[in-house]
């Protein structure tokens, strides 16, 4: 956690220095062009690059199709969530490239922009490798230049094709847990082919597990897009899937200074780890109706019980005093 | 005859009665929480179990946002299992808080496991959270949610709060507790509060 955070906050002084340099940039009317490298472990390997996102003076904004998938290009799994409603929605990709034998290939010729690069699944000796996806920035800066030229190491996945596989969904909603939530459908997309659609709601607690599903797909979910101002973050973490919506904020989206520069996102990252800062509203459960005010009375009405048995004792050891008083006196 | 020993005799017998009666009373109800509590417990063991086998935590534990899973036992819903080995107690959650469920079962009061931040109250019956005054710091302390995730937690700490504190009780951040569990002390005056860490999970 710490360590995420430390990189936050680094990739947050890089996203700064970047914007700073593209306002030069762009003050200066300057049109450069750039590259990205790509560095990944297999030769003859189809690799798709989309523009995603325009480096404008007021931060990223996402390019059209990709802004209707409310999808914050600042999250961790920025670059999984938009890679999975592309398969789903087969978007056309800017540029497609095949890495050559010692598995480099280069996009050239790119404006500036944020960038999404994709590569297709491929089994070699029984084993499937699944590229993850990488949000690139172009120009990429750091503290001392501004880089046109970027080299991406493509990360990837291992998995044995022999073995079927389980796979699991979760949603989180990230906002005050007293909102209703609207029933989600979520789409299990093999190779970008709807395999199934399940409701995810209260009563299934918002989880869904597939199971005995081939290794031989490339598994992705997407959720069906709602009506409501939130975001989506899709993440994968071995075989299980976490759909996190969170509410937006009441600033306009995407007005914060990014540029995902050096940031490769990774789905191999585990989910969205929100940082343990103080802040959300969906932060207390508080069922029942004990708020704030006083705590509950948990207790049985005990107390009286020795209160009465002595008073009684008492009246009773008097009450017999005075019986035999009065009957000695009698007699 | 004597009218007014007579009288005080009586009103003797009538406060001894009325002892009994409310003692036979609060250890019917006591014993009805057990009987209640055992019963649920067993049925929510039966389904964790099923619900969980072959996918055995496979959910995300580490996401605070998440909303706690549920099982749904005789139409209520609840959160898991709680257990306190040093008091031979093995009590369900419920997942609301209300009077009424109180007196079948411990209820989650404020906040979740993910979170850290979860406060778990119950009766002061013996059956229930009655004897949690006894234990001591390092005292273990279990929860299992329903996704059987297990919490091993130890006692950290042991407040007496007032029935005004509750903000102190439900302090969300910057606790050094992950689970709290309160029960009313004897006289109804105070709330006896349990702070646990946890201290493993698994």
């Amino acid at each position: 956690m710490k360590t995420k955070r430390i990189t936050a906050v680094i990739t947050a002084v890089l996203i700064s220095m970047a914007l700073l340099s593209g306002s030069v940039f762009i003050s200066h009317g300057l049109q450069k062009k750039g590259s990205v490298s790509l560095d990944y472990e297999l030769s003859d390997v189809r690799f798709y690059i989309f523009k995603v996102g325009n480096i404008t003076e007021s931060g990223v904004v996402a390019t059209e199709p990709y802004s209707a998938y409310h999808v914050d290009l600042m999250s961790e799994n920025a670059a999984y969530t938009l890679m999975s409603y592309i398969e789903r929605d087969r978007s056309e990709p800017l540029r497609t490239i095949v890495t050559d034998e010692g598995g480099s290939a280069v996009f050239d010729d790119l404006e500036r922009g944020v960038y999404l690069i994709t590569g297709e699944s491929t089994v070699k000796d029984d084993v499937c490798y699944t590229v993850m996806p990488s949000l690139i920035s172009l120009p990429s800066a750091d503290s001392t230049s501004v880089e046109w030229h970027v080299t991406v190491v493509i990360k990837y996945g291992k998995e044995n094709v022999f073995d079927r596989i389980n796979l699991n969904c979760v949603k989180i909603w990230k906002d005050d847990r007293d909102t209703v939530h609207p029933e989600i459908h979520v789409e299990l997309l093999c190779n970008g082919e709807e395999y199934d659609t399940v409701l995810l709601n209260e009563e299934n607690n918002w989880k869904y597990s597939w199971n005995d599903l081939d290794p031989n797909c490339s598994w992705l979910v997407t959720e069906e897009e709602f009506d409501g101002d939130y975001s989506v973050d899709i993440s994968r973490d071995q075989y299980t899937f976490t759909i996190v919506n969170t509410v937006n904020d009441t600033d306009e989206p995407g007005s914060e200074p990014t540029s995902p520069s050096d940031s490769v996102t990774s789905p191999s990252d585990s989910p969205t780890a929100p940082s343990d800062s103080p802040a959300t509203p969906s932060e207390t459960k508080t069922p029942g109706t004990t708020g704030s005010g006083t705590i509950p009375q948990t207790g049985q009405l005990n107390w009286p019980i020795p209160l009465l048995a002595g008073t009684g004792v008492i009246l009773c050891s008097v009450g017999v005093l005075l019986l035999i008083k009065k009957r000695d006196k009698d007699e | 005859m004597n009218k007014k020993g007579l009288i005080i005799l009586t009103a003797g017998l009538l406060c001894i009665a009325a002892a009994l009666g409310l003692f036979v009373h609060n250890a019917l109800a006591s014993r009805h929480a057990e009987e209640s509590s055992q019963k649920i417990t067993e049925e929510l063991e039966k389904k964790i179990s099923e619900e969980n086998s072959g996918a055995e935590n496979a959910f995300p534990t580490d996401n605070p946002y998440r909303e706690m899973p549920t099982v749904t036992v005789e139409g209520l819903s609840y959160i898991g299992i709680l257990s306190v080995p040093e008091s031979d107690l093995t009590l369900p959650v419920l997942a609301s808080f209300d009077y009424d469920s109180l007196q079948e079962t411990p209820c989650l009061y404020s906040g979740s496991i993910y979170r850290k931040n979860m406060v778990i109250g119950a009766h002061n019956y013996d059956s229930h959270f009655g004897r949690i005054s006894s234990l001591s710091q390092g005292s273990r302390v279990i929860f299992t949610d329903t996704e059987n995730h297990r919490y091993d937690c130890e006692v950290v700490s042991m407040e007496t709060l007032k029935p005004d504190q509750n903000d102190e009780l439900t302090k969300k951040f910057g606790n050094d507790w992950d689970i709290s569990l309160f029960t009313c002390n004897y006289s109804g005056s105070a709330r006896i509060v349990v702070r646990c860490r946890i201290t493993g999970q698994g």
